[in-house]
């Protein structure tokens, strides 16, 4: 398609003037209307009423026709909860989805195994809310989320079956955290492009697998219910991937990025608010402070920091070797350099942090802890 | 295409994303639309929309770009016509007004995906995300709309 895409080349002869200071001045509108979500609602209503109509008729058949309660079926979105061989807690039950990944929740919530079956890519697993969980929604459970009770909580677990291909897979394996012992669902996020709301995101990896977990919570919705939904992924089980098929293997064959370690830093730099900028080939991640663009990666700590050309900054030793700086976190050695943006448009030098950006860099490398995997 | 991630809250790092994009998204827009008011309304906007929501945004660079086509094609909307205006009178040399007349005649969709796709460089499942629809769907209106417009071209040529 080179040729298109010197065909749209031409767009660049196109010049305007144009101010920051034209849209400091404006006062914002409303939010841009979706005239997708318009015709979702239009379609999931539709799909309603002939549910409801289907309903409807099945009942004056079967119950009202033979003057008895009809036993019917159990809907198929709660159809495989199974017996746990270790129980789930009291009052809660078991689903387990087709994928090997089962979790806990309460009782009455309800639990969809394929909750937006046209979604391919990442694959939803499931959906569980507090109020009812229809199908359906192109890229998001748009039913279940306009559906969602004020008071009441829905969350979608979706697997990445294709990170690293650039076409398909937006991520890399280091933007996934190890799976933690507890979840906190961090701050609100969004709104979210599919989901059309604001969300809690949290993305990690277990068993050499990568998920995605977006919760979402009516506007009424108790703190209490926060807490449960967290509990309830603390009870998330994943069968793994063969060993040899998980990212420790490649990590083992010498692709940094691919190690435990690369998924600290991204959470390190994340938490220093150093702006990403993807990573240098398979051995460290880039980011950049003010206009410095930098690389950054790890070693193990066996060897010592030296002895001259160190400061203090945030109380922790950091040390300038050559153009590098170097300092210890987590039983680790931290290296950075300068290293150029892989973005043309984006106007940066290469250079280290220096003041406040470097300082809030070593800080959270003291302050995220380092999962073992 | 990876966004950029803006150190979420800044200001200033909205501000170097207006620095760095601005003016390719504008002229995404005058393509999208054929409109240079509308298109720099829309920027403008989206912009301002994306400052007010301050810390909020996970991917400034995306969620702009994609607020910014959205306003534009409301705007078309208001204005009675899905179809871009071809402005006339650009004050430079040799404006792509061939392509710009070409892309008017593909639909909506056709047209944001192909801009989005070899003018931006995003991949088919983020313009999936950024125009509400599925990667399979932007694969059908990039394989249909490059189709039309080489083939527009190809006539403007001839």
């Amino acid at each position: 398609m080179a040729d298109l895409d010197q065909l749209f080349e031409k767009l660049d002869r196109l010049d305007t003037a144009l101010s920051w200071q034209d849209v400091k001045r404006r006062q914002p509108g409303p939010p841009p209307s979706d005239p997708e979500r318009l015709r979702k609602i239009l379609i999931a209503a539709l799909a309603l009423a002939v549910a409801a109509a289907g309903i409807f008729l099945a009942l004056r058949a079967f119950v009202f026709a033979q003057g008895r309660p009809a036993s019917l079926p159990l809907p198929s979105a709660t159809s495989d909860v199974r017996p746990s061989p270790s129980p789930p807690p009291r009052g809660w039950v078991r689903h387990t989805d087709e994928a090997g990944v089962s979790i806990d929740t309460p009782a009455d919530w309800t639990f969809n195994n394929d909750p937006v079956p046209a979604l391919v890519e990442p694959a939803m697993l499931f959906a569980v809310g507090t109020g009812p969980v229809p199908t359906g929604g192109d890229c998001a459970p748009s039913p279940a989320i306009d559906g969602m009770p004020p008071d009441g909580a829905l969350f979608v677990l979706q697997e990445y079956g294709s990170v690293q291909v650039p076409e398909t897979g937006q991520h890399q394996p280091y933007e996934f955290r190890s799976r933690p012992d507890h979840f906190d669902l961090g701050p609100l996020l969004g709104p979210f492009e599919c989901f059309g709301v604001e969300a809690h995101d949290v993305l990690f990896q277990d068993g050499g697998r990568f998920f995605q977990v977006f919760a979402m919570f009516g506007p009424d919705a108790p703190d209490s219910l926060r807490q449960e939904v967290e509990q309830s992924l603390d009870t998330l089980s994943v069968d793994p991937r063969p060993e040899d098929a998980q990212p420790l293997a490649e990590c083992q064959a010498g692709k940094w990025t691919a190690c435990p370690e690369a998924a600290w830093v991204y959470q390190v730099i994340n938490e220093g608010q150093v702006s990403y900028l993807g990573h240098r080939g398979d051995e460290a991640i880039l980011g950049i402070v003010g206009k410095r663009s930098f690389a950054i990666w790890t070693t193990s700590s066996l060897e010592d920091l030296p002895s001259v050309g160190c400061s203090s900054v945030a109380d922790i030793r950091v040390c300038e070797v050559g153009d590098r700086l170097v300092w210890e976190a987590q039983g680790l050695l931290v290296w950075i350099e300068p290293a150029p943006s892989p973005y043309d448009s984006l106007r940066s030098t290469p250079g280290l942090p220096a003041g406040a950006g470097l300082e809030r860099l070593v800080r959270a490398s003291q302050r995220v802890r380092l999962a073992q995997p | 295409m990876h966004d950029a991630r803006v150190s979420l809250g800044a200001e200033s790092d909205l501000e170097r994303l207006f620095e760095a994009e601005a003016k390719r998204i504008w002229r995404g827009l005058v393509a999208y639309t054929g409109d240079r008011e509308v298109a720099s309304d829309a920027m403008a906007e989206a912009f301002a929309q994306a400052l007010a929501r301050g810390d909020e945004l996970r991917s400034p660079q995306r969620w702009v770009w994609r607020s910014a086509f959205r306003i534009a094609a409301g705007e078309l909307k208001r204005r009675g016509r899905d179809q871009p205006m071809i402005e006339s009178g650009y004050e430079m040399p040799d404006p792509p007004l061939d392509l710009i007349g070409a892309l008017a005649k593909l639909s909506p969709k056709q047209r944001a995906a192909l801009i989005l796709r070899h003018y931006a460089g995003y991949s088919t499942g983020e313009i999936a995300q950024m125009l509400g629809s599925t990667a399979a769907t932007v694969r059908v209106h990039l394989s249909q709309g490059r189709r039309r417009l080489r083939r527009l071209m190809e006539g403007n040529r001839g």
